[in-house]
């Protein structure tokens, strides 16, 4: 099996300096299309390109797995699979089975946290059709701890002896260590601890040495906006306004664009006038604003022209009696305002029905968010976004630093490849990254061009 | 993130005029066809362009849709070196040329000079439809042999040929240099403008 952390693991490679507790890169081997180990770097702004089907959604799948296993309502075990995010039925879907390869039966997945704080988790299916963890490698500051299933008390407290933070406090501590299986990740369970009872310090959280809680925060805050963001709904329903607080959104993010707004509309909150600045630049709609049905229900309406930012009740339509643009790229909007700073926001295809204009608008509305120190990560087939990136580099407005490229390709087997591209001062992203967004575009001028002089040719000579 | 298998990659200078041909106004058929097809095979094959100032003032008094995604594409790959070396023996040759050439004709190939300068600078590669400077260069070869190192491909005329060429890494091949296969004609000397009054004369 091979591991999906880096096998020396990677500190960052830029000059970007991510937070402690922001996802910075990822990592996965055994998963879907990658049976080698790949991984990439997460910066302020990420963009992901590739094919069709060249392991662009793929590859963070296993985030989303992470956040639905760990936003569960109730224990689903190591892996939660029938999630909001990701959907599998049985174990084996997400296997990666390439041509002329030998089976595998695991799959890793990694996540790093700020500059060097890596976790990677391998998981299985048991005989008797359980998923389990196999292991948990943590490396930081150029230290690793593995940590497994049934490991005896003796080694686990060499483990604790030999952290920063737990070594003296595993050295006073005289009761039984055990391995703690929680959800996807593990930790050390303190049974029978000084002035507590076993149970007590079995329920006591801050008694779970090595469990990666940080982490498990990070990949909780994940916004993730989906390919699919579903039909506009002439209601909504009224969602705690706490998510916004925690910054925390359990299932799609998009049940939680009304009541967003609706928290913005009224604490008076700037970011309901910087949302209506947004739509009003890419040129959708004037203005958008919640309307409460009831206690338990929203209505969320727009301007029905791109006229004023304020005026009567009456000029505002409901979501779903507007074009189709408006309501795909509103949940991308009120992420980008809403995500603070280290948080994650994942979407896909954010240039669906949008017109080119609004493509150019958008990519600078997540270049502003990722200037604020949000992590913007963009799936995209567009040229007009990647340009728009590039123009924002080049014109000195975002640092090239904060910008990184992967391009996923698959090889004649099937398997992933992601070939990574930083950008230069002048927007460039050299002559290795193999995009070929602005190739295809140059064919299909030609294309047209040798047609149109052809039939230009056939028609004088008639 | 793996590494990548680099391929052949030449430093080549395109004239203005294959970006012009390219576009539909004006183009003909199939110089236009063939020189779109330079410019995504360079774009393709990982070929950089040498671009000076004037030579980029030339491409935008010039540019055409073709051209312009061109650009764009080779400007993102890093693949426009917008600044090249001064070459040291380029005054010498300058003068060279407004001696020996007469007036019209110097003006003529000291118009598209910083082509040469470029060329000089780089791999000295020049893609051009101008057969005109071509023929006003090559009887200098003999007087200025950095002229005839230099690789002279006309994509109208090659058609095919040039592609298959760029595609190969732009070799260098005795059959490209600046001169060969073209019926050569000695320059028609420069006269001074004291011997062109009583000269001319004289020699009638």
């Amino acid at each position: 099996m091979m591991s999906a952390m880096p096998k020396r693991p990677s500190p960052v490679q830029s000059g970007e300096q991510p937070a402690a507790d922001a996802i910075s890169a990822v990592s996965v081997a055994g998963y879907k299309s990658f049976y080698r180990e790949q991984w990439a770097e997460m910066r302020p702004l990420t963009v992901l390109a590739g094919d069709n089907s060249a392991g662009k959604t793929s590859f963070l799948q296993p985030l989303l797995l992470w956040k639905q296993t760990l936003e569960a309502s109730f224990d689903p075990g190591p892996l939660y699979l029938g999630g909001p995010h990701v959907q599998f039925s049985a174990f084996e879907q997400m296997i990666s089975q390439p041509e002329r390869r030998p089976a595998i039966h695991e799959i890793e997945m990694g996540a790093r946290l700020g500059t060097d704080d890596w976790v990677a988790v391998r998981y299985a299916k048991e005989e008797d059709g359980e998923i389990v963890i196999r292991e948990m490698r943590r490396t930081r500051h150029g230290r690793r701890q593995v940590l497994r299933p049934g490991m005896s008390p003796a080694k686990l407290r060499a483990l604790l002896k030999a952290d920063a933070t737990f070594g003296e406090f595993a050295r006073a501590f005289r009761g039984r260590l055990a391995v703690a299986e929680d959800r996807c990740f593990l930790g050390v369970d303190l049974l029978g601890g000084p002035g507590s009872t076993p149970a007590e310090a079995e329920q006591n959280p801050f008694f779970h040495p090595l469990y990666p809680g940080r982490h498990a925060r990070a990949l909780q805050q994940i916004i993730h906006l989906s390919g699919h963001r579903g039909h506009p709904a002439r209601s909504y329903p009224v969602l705690a306004a706490t998510a916004a607080a925690k910054g925390v959104y359990p299932g799609a993010f998009e049940l939680y664009l009304a009541s967003v707004v609706l928290h913005w509309q009224r604490q008076r909150d700037e970011r309901l006038e910087q949302l209506g600045a947004a739509v009003r630049r890419l040129g959708l709609t004037s203005r958008v604003a919640a309307l409460p049905i009831d206690d338990h229900q929203v209505e969320l309406r727009v301007g029905r022209t791109l006229g004023a930012a304020k005026g009567p009740a009456r000029d505002l339509v409901s979501l779903a009696d507007v074009g189709y643009g408006v309501s795909q790229v509103l949940p991308v909007l009120v992420a980008l305002l809403v995500a603070r700073p280290g948080q994650l926001v994942y979407v896909e295809q954010p240039e669906l029905h949008l017109h080119p204009r609004a493509r150019l608008a958008l990519a600078e509305v997540m270049a502003e968010a990722a200037l604020r120190g949000v992590r913007v990560v963009a799936e995209t087939h567009s040229l007009l976004v990647l340009l728009a990136v590039q123009t924002l580099v080049a014109e000195g407005r975002v640092p090239p630093e904060l910008v990184q490229l992967h391009w996923f390709e698959r090889d004649a087997r099937g398997e992933t490849s992601i070939r990574s591209a930083d950008l230069d001062r002048t927007g460039a992203f050299g002559p290795d990254w193999p995009t070929d967004l602005g190739l295809v575009a140059m064919r299909a001028d030609h294309r047209f061009l040798d047609a149109a002089e052809a039939a230009s040719r056939d028609w004088r000579t008639k | 993130m793996t590494a990548r298998r680099k391929r052949t990659s030449r430093d080549v200078v395109v004239d203005a005029s294959v970006a012009r041909a390219a576009g539909s106004k004006g183009a003909e058929f199939p110089t236009s066809k063939y020189c779109r097809e330079v410019l995504e095979t360079i774009l393709h094959v990982c070929h950089h362009v040498v671009m000076g100032e004037a030579l980029r003032e030339e491409w935008k008094r010039n540019e055409s849709q073709s051209s312009r995604v061109f650009l764009r594409e080779m400007y993102g790959r890093g693949k426009v070196i917008q600044e090249h070396e001064a070459v040291p023996e380029a005054p010498r040759i300058r003068r060279t040329i407004e001696r020996l050439c007469e007036e019209d004709e110097a003006e003529a190939i000291l118009k598209d000079f910083h082509l040469l300068e470029a060329a000089w600078a780089s791999d000295e590669l020049i893609l051009s439809l101008d057969e005109k400077a071509r023929r006003l260069l090559v009887p200098l070869v003999e007087r200025l042999p950095r002229l005839g190192r230099l690789t002279w491909v006309n994509p109208a005329q090659e058609g095919a040929g040039t592609i298959d060429w760029l595609i190969q890494g732009a070799p260098e091949e005795a059959g490209r240099y600046l001169g060969v296969g073209l019926d050569v004609r000695r320059p028609r000397r420069r006269r001074s403008r004291r011997r062109r009054g009583r000269g001319a004369r004289r020699r009638s």
